[in-house]
């Protein structure tokens, strides 16, 4: 019952931040990526899976900043 | 440790922009034209990035139409020192896979647009030819980044439908994509 309520709710405000993070900066989108991809690589890691590299994987110091950096909204 | 750790913001450090500087140094030294960049990445340019792990550039190459072979543009990267493969290189931390090309593409990079990535300026696929490109594709993974990128941002149907009717690609579009 309550589930019927609030699942539209649900749908409409992922549907909100899904145009909302369409329409930011491709720039911002790029790092964004490599974030995705660096989840990625633990993600697959943490569960024994050969695991792809980040872009600039081995530039240490843009990966140190990545991880550092608080995540962007 | 570093001695002196330099605090760099996320903000400093461009993602593309680099190995993009490299694409456009082909194209002035003649070897290609029109460096555009489609895939994931340009659907992710007009909506919602998702996860992907190489940037797709299609390109002319220089003098003879659509580029029938990628060998003499992964020759010259070698030259400048990248890592080369069958797809593309690596050029400056970005795995570039390099698209070669026929009837849809061809239009497809008629149809680029002019952008600015991080300051260096290239093409992209618009939005309706990135899609139908995709679609071509036609790949599990490159439904499920059309159909998330459609929940995202909403192309010119009409152009869209037009540009997949005249490629034959319609009733797999509408079979794949209008059932969900």
């Amino acid at each position: 019952m309550m589930s019927d309520e609030i699942s539209p709710k649900i749908i409409s405000a992922k549907a909100k931040f899904r145009k909302k993070r369409a329409n930011e900066s491709f720039d911002k989108k790029l790092v964004d990526l490599v974030r995705l991809q660096m989840v990625n690589q633990s993600m697959a890691k943490a569960s024994g899976k050969p695991a792809k590299r980040p872009w600039h994987a081995d530039d240490e110091q843009r990966m140190r900043a990545y991880r550092s950096a608080k995540p962007q909204s | 440790m570093d001695p002196e750790p330099h605090k760099h913001s996320v903000d400093d450090l461009p993602v593309l922009a680099p190995a993009l500087r490299i694409i456009n140094q082909l194209e002035t030294e003649g070897i290609i034209k029109k460096p555009t960049i489609g895939g994931s990445i340009a659907l992710g340019f007009h909506g919602q990035m998702l996860l992907t792990d190489d940037l797709d550039v299609f390109c002319y190459f220089e003098g003879q139409g659509l580029i029938q072979t990628t060998a003499p543009i992964l020759e010259r990267l070698n030259e400048l020192g990248y890592a080369t493969t069958e797809l593309g290189a690596s050029i400056e931390g970005v795995e570039v896979h390099l698209g070669q090309g026929h009837g849809i593409v061809t239009e497809a990079l008629e149809h680029a647009l002019q952008i600015e990535v991080e300051g260096v300026p290239f093409h992209v696929f618009d939005f309706e030819y990135a899609l139908a490109v995709k679609a071509e594709a036609g790949r599990s993974k490159d439904w499920l980044h059309i159909a998330s990128t459609l929940e995202a941002a909403e192309p010119d149907e009409k152009k869209l439908f037009a540009i997949l009717e005249k490629h034959g690609l319609l009733k797999a579009w509408k079979r794949k994509l209008d059932d969900e």
